[in-house]
């Protein structure tokens, strides 16, 4: 019995090392001197401890500026994404409107759409408009989710029926009944999907690629890869010190938020 | 429009018959209701029309010529562009790699989570809290991110894993520029970035069981593997199954930025797959018509998987109640 609670956690240990390491490892190369990072030698901690690695990384590339792009970005897509999102599923679960299951099927249709499939068109699209390298060209594309509308259509279709029709016979129309009792009533499961829009974009990497090609409109996650392959091979110090830089809000709101953050992944990451 | 229904046969030529008010105002509050309706509904049709269902059909058109992006000129090839992918060797390599990925990614994201997931219920509360914390972790941090991090750690002479083999005299791989390695290079990220997902998923599922069952199957005196085979299995399976579907699934998608940042599709299209490939024939290659007729083909692979997906699932519901 004791044998065999050793082994549980000797493996749960052991799965838990291999996945934290790999951050680990870039915490300890970006505060490594150039002699310490091309040594070829395992040596979690760093004989001499620097932070001229992050210097680099903002002076090279404007970090700031990087990171303000991401966040304009990742704000605005998940409020548009929330809004269509809200209206759309309204209309779908709790509005008379004729043909509304052909309109969701439709909406829903959009989840089997590979990114792939819909990105030189959009990338055309874009660019026609002259909107390559602007905010409005990295957010208008993805301001629609068809997930969302599948998700929140549920959430409101399982809200009790007399609180929406209470409202009706209270002389609300269905706008002022929207926002004032159903999406009150709903805001935990929005949150919870909202948070999720966040993440995605935030991270998110194929579109910005395309769109933002400017070193000022990058992503934080596009902006960073210039230092891979600067010339003279690629900067791995100063990499890591940006790719610290960049995991650090998204890990430490998780860790400040991890039971919530993990609820929303499955309260809105699943169908059930 | 309801009273010509219900009217006799030969009175369809006859003057409406007068309204009451109060019928007035039902139709004119039935007519604005629908208006309203419709008025929620039109953001997302328009989005939905312009952002996905229009550039699906212009795939569809685009694959039919043949253009650099930047021309004036659309030259128009028929099927062209569709017999060249079937004849061209990165297109089945694309193919043959694509299967092999979502064959192991679903094979090690579903079956390692599966077995932490029901070992993690065993340990203390505190260590469970910690497991599940740490594993989901990489779940939230950005994949191109997580490419930069392997990257470094791939570094065939200063990298972490080879100089670690090093100490134990093995000369490791160039991971990322062998033939024979690149493609799981790319596959071993993404299963480090996925597993804790799959593995919160079935943490949940697993603590969704009442306790009491498994409880009172072991004072029974059944051994802890009847237990899982005949109890917490049965309800865990519908939950195994979403998960399976979904990884193979999606894994096509998963694997663009892990390629695109790791290897590029190379050397020598060694670690091309479905999910790189339009990318790289429309981006890289700037063969704008070439890439939509593999972007359609694509399309109606992934159709055809999701179809089953939805079949199977339906059947695998009855079945587990």
């Amino acid at each position: 019995m004791v044998a065999r609670g050793f082994w549980v956690h000797a493996l749960l240990g052991l799965a838990c090392l291999l996945i934290v390491f790999p951050m680990v490892w870039m915490f300890s190369t970006a505060v490594k001197p150039p002699h310490e990072i091309f040594a070829g030698a395992f040596h979690l901690w760093p004989e001499t401890f620097t932070l001229a690695n992050f210097h680099t990384a903002m002076t090279q590339v404007p970090i700031v500026r990087l990171f303000l792009n991401s966040l304009v970005v990742a704000v605005g897509v998940t409020l548009a994404q929330a809004l269509t999102s809200i209206l759309a599923a309204y209309a779908c679960a709790l509005v008379p409107v004729p043909g509304r299951n052909v309109w969701f099927a439709l909406f829903v249709a959009t989840m089997m759409v590979p990114f792939q499939v819909t990105m030189i068109p959009n990338y055309l699209l874009m660019s026609k408009l002259n909107l390559l390298n602007t905010y409005a060209g990295l957010v208008i594309p993805q301001v629609i989710t068809g997930y969302g509308i599948f998700m929140l259509r549920q959430t409101f279709k399982d809200l009790p029926r007399s609180l929406v029709e209470a409202s009706i016979l209270d002389g609300a129309n269905s706008w002022q009944t929207l926002w004032r009792v159903v999406v009150p009533a709903t805001r935990t499961a929005i949150s919870a999907l909202a948070i999720l829009f966040f993440i995605n974009t935030w991270n998110q990497y194929l579109w910005p690629l395309l769109v933002a090609t400017d070193t000022h409109m990058k992503t934080l996650p596009v902006g960073m890869q210039e230092f891979v392959n600067l010339e003279g091979g690629t900067n791995w110090g100063p990499l890591m010190a940006a790719a610290s830089m960049a995991i650090v809000p998204a890990l430490g709101a998780y860790l400040l938020a991890q039971r919530y953050i993990l609820e929303s992944f499955l309260t809105a990451g699943l169908k059930e | 429009m309801d009273r010509s229904l219900t009217a006799a046969p030969g009175y369809v030529e006859a003057a409406p018959a007068p309204l009451s008010l109060a019928e007035v105002a039902r139709a004119r509050r039935r007519r604005r209701v629908l208006i309203t309706g419709y008025l929620y509904l039109l953001p997302a049709a328009i989005l939905t029309g312009i952002f996905v269902y229009w550039p699906l059909v212009a795939s569809g058109i685009l694959s039919f010529y043949e253009w650099n992006l930047v021309s004036p000129a659309w030259v128009s090839v028929g099927w062209q562009n569709y017999l060249e992918l079937f004849w061209s060797r990165a297109f089945w390599l694309a193919v043959i790699n694509t299967g092999k990925a979502a064959g192991a990614l679903t094979l090690f994201t579903v079956l390692i989570p599966l077995v932490l997931a029901v070992l993690v219920l065993r340990a203390s509360p505190r260590l469970q809290t910690i497991c599940r914390v740490v594993l989901f972790s990489p779940a939230v941090i950005s994949m191109a991110i997580a490419c930069a991090i392997w990257l470094w750690m791939y570094h065939p002479l200063y990298g972490v894993l080879n100089s670690t083999l090093r100490l134990v005299g093995i000369e490791g791989p160039r991971w990322l520029s062998s033939g024979d390695w690149a493609i799981w290079g790319i596959i071993n990220v993404t299963v480090w970035k996925t597993l804790g997902f799959n593995f919160v998923v079935f943490l949940a599922g697993l603590l969704a069981i009442p306790r009491e069952m498994q409880e009172a199957a072991r004072v029974d005196g059944a051994s802890e593997w009847r237990v899982f085979r005949h109890v917490t299995w049965p309800i865990l399976a519908p939950t195994t199954l979403f998960v399976f579907l979904t990884t193979f699934i999606l894994a096509p998608q998963n694997l663009f930025v892990p390629t695109q940042i790791l290897t590029h599709g190379g050397p020598n299209e060694a670690s091309n797959n479905l999910g790189y490939l339009v990318y790289q024939l429309g981006f890289e290659y700037f063969r704008a018509g070439y890439a939509s007729a593999a972007a359609m083909v694509i399309f109606l692979i992934f159709l055809g998987l999701t179809f089953l997906q939805f079949t199977l699932a339906e059947r695998r519901v009855h079945y587990g109640g």
